[in-house]
């Protein structure tokens, strides 16, 4: 050991403050080290000139004067009723404050919905349009109709079941529109319907399937309006009501919520709820926790308990600590109705931890200090609220601020309390490891990048607005690396309303969905097409596509923030997790495996995989007074078969949002579809075959060629079962009864009528004979596949149908060739 | 003196009781102010401001440490702050030269080597002072001075033998006899 670090045992030995093994340890070490002996010697001498300073004569008295200022600043001392009186009033203030709180909410802290409650309740202008009876019920549809969210639409109901919609502009306190509406109202069974209903989505089945549980079910009414012409000519409003559910659903700490159309019996959407964080759960009860226990505190202090004025000033620090942090996290948060009461909280937190450093520094108790830090900390913290609740634009900046000052409290923490180590080290090793230490903070500051907003803060605030859209439009433009380009604009009204014009290689489609009806109006396209294009297109440029997006990226990066239509927005770029997206789709298949045709199911995993080569780059602007997505370039690289790279890029244009948007049906007064329009059935209900034909020919003498068609039909529809299936074959060429060509019938191989269960098959053969003399070999082969099969059956209801095929190609859905040509 | 008694007989309204306690203490705590100041008059008046605070807080709170080591942290919190105070005054403006002039005059008289002394030991930073003057002025032990001040025994006599260093190299410098 180096002598130097015994001089502070030198020194307490000198002071007699040595345990006996310390001062054995001392004596050896000086009975053989002389420069020790000469420290030790000093230490002693000024220890005696020191102790010297003890004979200072104190001749004063002050004992008359300091008594007669005790009495005069009147510090009466207590009664044994007044050492009560200050917990019982401390504690009656703290329960009247939480009182005032909860029954009168604070100053500009009321909630918009309450607000609007009693806009609308105090109009005369809704007074009148309800005919001036009394309003019973207001409720709130939690609809921001307004970009900025200044405007709510609400329900409002009398007694005598009388509704209307008032639209509400919270900042000039005034009401809008007013239209009548009918409110369906809620029965007992509705929720447990509820929970029914979404229990045969897909979606929801496979979330229970991994675990999920049912939670509460929240009932309410979906509001929605539009404009449409009279027969008078005239524009009117319409409003209805749709009674609606939100069923929660639990998996994995994660909530998910299906909202329910109880009116049609059917899911319109399945979304992860914006739940509250766990680390934001985790600060909350921290908060909450510091505040009571706090509180409890300062009731010791007053009642001049000793364990409250021991923990007082420590517990100033750790709840000021707690208390900024609380603000800080709250900035994760929309200013919404719950924000208010953490804001609330994070104000209760930091006055108690205020008050408590107060205490702690006036009444001298231990650690001065930590009560100091407390004080500066809770008072950041309030004039942060204070910021905050003055101009709510500020948080991001914020934000930034307070993660920066913790930073370097913490770091300034850190250095302090390593400061007596921090001298022990050489000087040669202190200036390299400071600037080592200075270039670490250097690249991390320059990787965190606390100056930027963090971007998944953003999407998630982007995915929370989405979901609360009620009505946007978008135009699409898209080019390939080959094939057509696409251009289209698309209307969109929640819930199920949809409105899109394609036009692609000079072709214009139009497509509107009401409800589960489709409509399309289309240049040629063949009507499987159609069908299949449509679904595609609705699936893909719908609102939940949109979520699914923003769900699904990754690697997000900020660049420069730009302005999209003169708004300013966030610039992100990204890529579609596609190793995530082929994990959630392959769970999904795996769960619909047993009732998948195993070959089919093996190649859809195959597919998977090989979309795994699939790369989609993403560039985002997000509008940064409201979240909502401005603009979206994804650019993708596909390989095909043959390894051969495929880009194509789609921008969408997002506006208009929560305009009013009208999506009719196109039919006319009389509910007859409009020129050019056909109604598509809905896919599950259609019956779909897969036909292929096999042509055998006998018979040596051309003349009289016999010629033996086989038909292989298999129902392949989704779910419906064909009744009544029955076949007929015709050719101008090849099957000719004088010059008449008839259909002819082709015979099951099994009993008639032939029933086709869905995945069912059946043969069906007939065989004729043709005069081939004028026909080449080769030629009649290609003759033959232009065999029209027509295929007759009844639908699930009864109906005559039928669906025409090619005997050389089915138009739908199969374009690949027979695996084994049957009949062989 | 019975402190207990004597704080009992306060609470229940003997403001008079206080003398007592006054009266044991006050020629330690001046003595101490002084050192730690250097200011007799200053010592006085914060002698003053340190027992009323004490009675204010005999009524409010059980004092989670011993009286007289509390009496003394209030002692020292009121020195330390007199010493931020004339701090700050020096960078105001305007105050008087004689005001600047620290403790003129203000010094109880004594002999020159103990001069040497005072001045050194008011050249030493504040914590270490108030430590070397608790343990060798008013004979604190350092498990006393630890509580008085609510740090660790360890800091204690760290503070102790860093203030005697410091007080062997300005007490040589101030022309007092080499030791």
């Amino acid at each position: 050991m180096n002598c130097r670090d015994l001089e502070e045992l030198l020194s307490a030995y000198a002071d007699g403050e040595l345990s006996r093994t310390q001062r054995e340890f001392i004596e050896e070490h000086l009975s053989s080290c002389a420069d020790c002996r000469e420290t030790l010697a000093q230490f002693e001498a000024a220890g005696r000139q020191l102790s010297s300073l003890r004979e200072t004569q104190i001749a004063s008295d002050i004992r008359t004067t300091t008594l007669s200022k005790i009495k005069a600043t009147k510090a009466l001392p207590d009664k044994p009723y007044r050492r009560w009186l200050r917990p019982v009033t401390a504690a009656a203030a703290i329960v009247a404050v939480i009182a005032v709180l909860l029954v009168a909410q604070p100053w500009g802290m009321e909630s918009p919905e309450a607000m609007a409650a009693s806009i609308v309740r105090n109009s005369p202008e809704v007074q009148a349009a309800l005919n001036g009876e009394e309003i019973e019920e207001v409720e709130v549809t939690t609809t921001i109709v307004d970009e900025e969210g200044k405007v709510l639409a609400v329900i409002v109901r009398t007694e005598r079941g009388n509704a209307a919609t008032v639209e509400v502009n919270l900042e000039t306190k005034k009401v809008g529109k007013i239209i009548r509406v009918d409110v369906p109202d809620f029965q007992p069974g509705d929720e447990q319907k509820a929970i029914d209903i979404a229990k045969t989505d897909p979606g929801v089945q496979e979330l229970l399937a991994q675990g999920g549980v049912i939670g509460e079910v929240h009932l309410g009414h979906s509001l929605h309006t539009g404009e449409y012409i009279s027969s008078d000519g005239q524009v009117r409003q319409e409003a209805f009501a749709i009674k609606t559910a939100f069923v929660d659903i639990e998996l994995e700490g994660r909530q998910w919520s299906a909202t329910v159309n109880l009116d049609e019996g059917r899911v319109m959407g399945l979304g992860r709820s914006s739940g509250f964080p766990p680390v934001l759960a985790v600060i909350i009860i921290a908060s909450a926790l510091a505040f009571l226990s706090g509180i409890l505190i300062i009731v010791g202090l007053a009642s001049g308990s000793r364990l409250a004025s021991k923990v007082a000033s420590p517990a100033a620090a750790v709840i000021g600590v707690i208390g900024l942090a609380c603000v800080l996290f709250c900035s994760l948060l929309y200013l919404s109705t719950s924000m208010i009461w953490f804001l609330l909280l994070s104000t209760g937190t930091a006055i108690v931890g205020l008050v408590l450093g107060t205490i702690g520094i006036k009444r001298q108790l231990a650690r001065r200090k930590a009560a100091i830090t407390g004080t500066v900390l809770c008072s950041l913290a309030l004039v942060l609220v204070l910021a905050v609740v003055v101009y709510p634009a500020l948080w991001n900046v914020i934000t930034i601020t307070v993660a920066i000052i913790i930073i370097l409290v913490l770091a300034s923490l850190i250095v302090y309390t390593s400061y007596s180590q921090l001298r022990k080290i050489p000087r040669k090793l202190l200036r390299p490891a400071v600037v080592a230490l200075a270039a670490v903070v250097v690249l991390i500051v320059a990787l965190v990048q606390p100056w930027s907003v963090n971007p998944e803060g953003v999407i998630a605030k982007a995915y929370s607005a989405t979901e609360s859209l009620l009505s946007y439009r978008a135009t699409i433009s898209g080019t390939a690396s080959e094939g057509d380009g696409l251009d289209s604009v698309i209307e969109f009204v929640f819930p199920d309303r949809f409105h899109a014009i394609i036009t692609s290689g000079g072709e214009t489609d139009e497509f509107i969905v009401v409800g589960d009806k489709q409509f399309v109006k289309s240049g040629d396209m063949s009507r499987n097409m159609i069908i299949a294009f449509s679904n595609s297109a609705t699936s893909m440029l719908s609102k939940e596509a949109t979520l699914r997006l923003l769900d699904s990226l990754t690697d997000l990066q900020r660049l420069p923030d730009e302005n999209i239509e003169g708004v300013s927005s966030f610039h992100y770029k990204g890529r579609f997790d596609t190793e995530k997206m082929i994990e959630k789709e392959k769970a999904r298949l795996a769960g619909m495996q047993s009732r998948m045709d195993p070959d089919d199911y093996q190649e859809m995993m195959k597919g998977l995989e090989n979309s795994l080569n699939v790369k989609t780059e993403v560039e985002l602007w997000i509008g940064k007074d409201d979240s909502l997505i401005r603009q979206v370039i994804q650019v993708t690289q596909a390989p095909d078969s043959e390894g051969q790279l495929h880009t194509s890029s789609t921008t969408l244009k997002y506006y208009d949002f929560n305009q009013p948007i009208l999506i009719e049906p196109p039919l006319d007064a009389g509910g007859n579809l409009l020129p050019g329009w056909h109604l598509n059935p809905t896919l599950s209900k259609e019956i779909f075959f897969d036909c292929r034909t096999h042509f055998e020919t006998t018979g040596e003498d051309p003349a009289h060629q016999q010629i033996n068609a086989i038909v292989t039909v298999t129902n392949v529809a989704m779910e419906a079962t064909a009744h009544n299936v029955r076949v007929e074959l015709r050719n101008s060429e090849v099957i000719k009864d004088g010059d008449e060509s008839p259909w002819i019938k082709a015979a099951p191989s099994n009993s008639e009528p032939v029933v086709l269960k869905r995945g069912e098959g059946e043969t069906f053969n007939a065989s004729w004979e043709c005069d081939t003399s004028h026909i080449a070999g080769d030629e009649l082969n290609e003759l033959l596949e232009r065999t029209v099969i027509k295929i007759t059956y009844l639908t699930p209801e009864d109906d005559e149908a039928e669906r025409m095929y090619t005997a050389g190609g089915a138009v739908y859905p199969s374009a690949r060739p027979p695996a084994n040509p049957p009949g062989k | 003196m019975e402190e207990a008694r004597v704080i009992a007989l306060i609470r229940a309204g003997e403001a008079d009781a206080f003398a007592e306690i006054i009266e044991h203490y006050q020629a330690s705590i001046i003595r101490y102010l002084y050192r730690l100041t250097g200011d007799y008059e200053m010592a006085k008046d914060l002698a003053q401001d340190t027992f009323i605070q004490a009675y204010k807080g005999i009524l409010k709170t059980d004092a989670e440490i011993s009286f007289k080591a509390w009496l003394y942290r209030i002692a020292t919190n009121n020195a330390w702050q007199h010493h931020r105070r004339k701090k700050l005054l020096s960078f105001i403006p305007f105050t008087s030269k004689e005001q600047d002039i620290p403790n003129a005059g203000k010094q109880i008289n004594c002999p020159g080597e103990r001069l040497a002394i005072d001045e050194a030991l008011l050249k030493i930073p504040e914590e270490q002072r108030t430590c070397l003057v608790l343990h060798f002025v008013e004979g604190f032990k350092y498990r006393e001075i630890a509580e008085t001040l609510g740090c660790s025994e360890e800091a204690v006599r760290k503070r102790v033998a860093r203030g005697k260093k410091l007080f062997i190299g300005l007490y040589n410098r101030e022309g007092g006899r080499t030791v």
